[in-house]
């Protein structure tokens, strides 16, 4: 594994403004991400976590009703202050993203391959072949009938064809980082395994790094390298994730762990949050 | 238990089968989409009967089917020992408050224009008309502090509230008319994992103070075994195999069964 650091992220802040009413939704974040890594971003709804990872590439809305603080270099380049034709150049180009629901952020009135071949025409201008390049994205993603997805609508395929068409599209332009908002929480557990053992394939295959966003710990343990919890827009704890997963520190981290049921483990209640916090 | 349970609700070779249109009207009309083919079960009272499957396996549309929510194509359910499929909207009228329903999507199953008293007391307007306004609002108030809220939340609008809370207005709204059986469709499947374990938990101490009946409908293995009595797991339209979680979860018997237990992360 290159040791190179892709992204270096610095107490990075994230200000809503409405009104007379502020709101932090991140404050403080820092870390270090290699190319090939994956870093896990665990936390509640509302906990900041989807925000960082959106004011990287300015996807939030303009200042003054939003106000991004700190510093994230990318490959040495800063991204925050950036202009919006710099950082469009970023977008999808170098980061990319998947989301929760594929079903949404798919367009309805167009096929697949116009789809994914629009984000290679705009980011890829030199590329001679586009069809070519669009069933060579969708072969990536272990597609089996490539000509066959690139000529249908997003209403003809099942959830898990749709998140692979997404990351398919997210990975026709060779990203370094993938953004990954939850993206198997709408899915079945059988098209969940599917889709965590492609980005693991793919993360391997491309040394590209994955930022890895949920709120279920399930799905860290076997992906992840380090782990980031995060809460009412800080981070709480941080590190390997064997390390945080094993003997976690904070008493919010051993909620987030405990409150999941598992199988062949009788209990008479689940053990909450509120629990956990409440023991410590 | 000190006698045994009693049958609540028995379904006998439930079908439910949509018909597909014909592309062309001179072409034969294709086969019709069996989303329920052949599905027999029974539910004691008090108890937990979890449905498991993976999306288009059928397992909505069963629990659907037993409110009339989905049209019956063959079969027979059983309430109380009265076959439900052949009743008239009339008679069937007073089931509806015996049988409940909560939703996965706390967000869509709400009216978004209407306060909490709106939601929770519509069901009373139903099936107790002779209510008057003041005794709804007393009773809304109790169901709120029963799903752990407060009554200062009546007058508040479903957009002021977080998913776990939207789902415990749902929970009661299903519990304003006293209804002896309820079918929770994936109704913690939308929630973070920490409101996830509160939700349950809620559910099950509601069920063991008034001797709530579920039919409780799950794609999370591990939610299903921990709060059934007895599981069906269901793959395109058919029950693959059944019995207590942990013979069928624990020492699966199917294929079908272990290759969805693989899939599930263990940590």
């Amino acid at each position: 594994m290159s040791s190179e650091t892709l992204l270096q992220v610095r107490d990075l802040g994230v200000t809503f403004q409405s009104g007379s009413r502020t709101t932090v939704a991140a404050t403080g974040v820092s870390f270090d991400l290699r190319s090939g890594e994956v870093l896990a971003v665990v936390g509640e709804s509302g906990s900041g976590k989807s925000v960082s990872s959106l004011a990287l590439t300015g996807l939030l809305p303009p200042p003054p009703s939003c106000v991004v603080t700190g510093s994230a270099r990318l490959g040495g380049v800063e991204l925050v202050g950036m202009d919006e034709a710099g950082l469009s150049a970023v977008r999808g180009r170098r980061i990319a993203y998947i989301f929760q629901e594929p079903g949404t952020s798919l367009n309805p009135v167009y096929d697949i391959g116009f789809q994914i071949g629009e984000a290679v025409r705009l980011h890829r201008p030199e590329e001679a072949d586009v069809r070519a390049a669009v069933l060579r994205a969708l072969a990536d993603v272990r597609i089996d009938d490539p000509a066959r997805v690139a000529r249908s609508y997003p209403h003809e395929l099942s959830g898990g064809m749709q998140q692979r068409a997404m990351i398919a599209m997210a990975l026709a332009c060779g990203p370094d980082l993938l953004v990954a908002d939850e993206p198997t929480t709408a899915l079945d557990v059988t098209i969940q395994k599917e889709i965590m053992d492609l980005l693991a394939r793919l993360r391997a295959e491309k040394n590209m790094a994955i930022l890895l966003i949920t709120h279920n710990f399930g799905v860290v343990a076997s992906f992840a390298d380090h782990v980031q919890v995060m809460r009412n827009g800080r981070i709480v704890e941080q590190g390997p994730t064997a390390q945080v997963m094993g003997s976690p520190r904070d008493a919010y981290t051993r909620g987030l762990i405990a409150c999941i049921p598992r199988l062949g483990e009788k209990r008479r209640r689940l053990t909450t949050l509120k629990d956990e916090l409440r023991a410590s | 238990m000190t006698q045994p349970a009693a049958t609540l609700l028995e379904v006998r070779d439930l079908a439910v089968h949509y018909p597909v249109r014909a592309p062309w009207f001179f072409m034969p009309a294709p086969q019709p989409k069996k989303a329920v083919d052949g599905v027999s079960f029974s539910v004691l009272r008090g108890q937990t009967v979890g449905i498991v499957g993976e999306s288009g396996s059928g397992k909505s549309t069963t629990g659907k089917a037993v409110i009339r929510l989905a049209p019956v194509t063959r079969g027979a359910i059983l309430y109380g020992g009265v076959d439900l499929i052949g009743l008239s909207p009339a008679d069937f009228h007073p089931y509806r408050k015996r049988i409940q329903m909560i939703f996965q999507d706390p967000y869509n199953s709400l009216n978004p224009r209407t306060d909490v008293l709106g939601i929770v007391s519509e069901p009373l307007e139903i099936h107790f008309p002779g209510m008057s306004s003041a005794e709804k609002e007393a009773r809304c108030e109790e169901l709120l502090l029963a799903v752990q809220l407060s009554a200062d939340d009546l007058r508040k609008h479903p957009h002021e509230f977080s998913g776990g809370q939207r789902q415990r207005i749902g929970i009661a709204r299903a519990l304003a008319v006293q209804p002896e059986l309820i079918i929770c469709d994936e109704p913690v499947s939308a929630l973070d994992v920490s409101v996830q374990a509160e939700v349950v938990n809620l559910l099950q101490d509601l069920q063991d103070k008034l001797g709530l009946t579920y039919l409780f409908i799950g794609h999370d293995l591990a939610v299903i075994e921990h709060v059934s009595d007895h599981v069906l797991v269901m793959n395109a339209g058919k029950i693959v195999e059944q019995g207590p979680p942990d013979a069928i979860l624990g020492n699966p018997k199917e294929e079908y069964t272990r290759r969805l237990l693989a899939a599930v992360p263990r940590f």
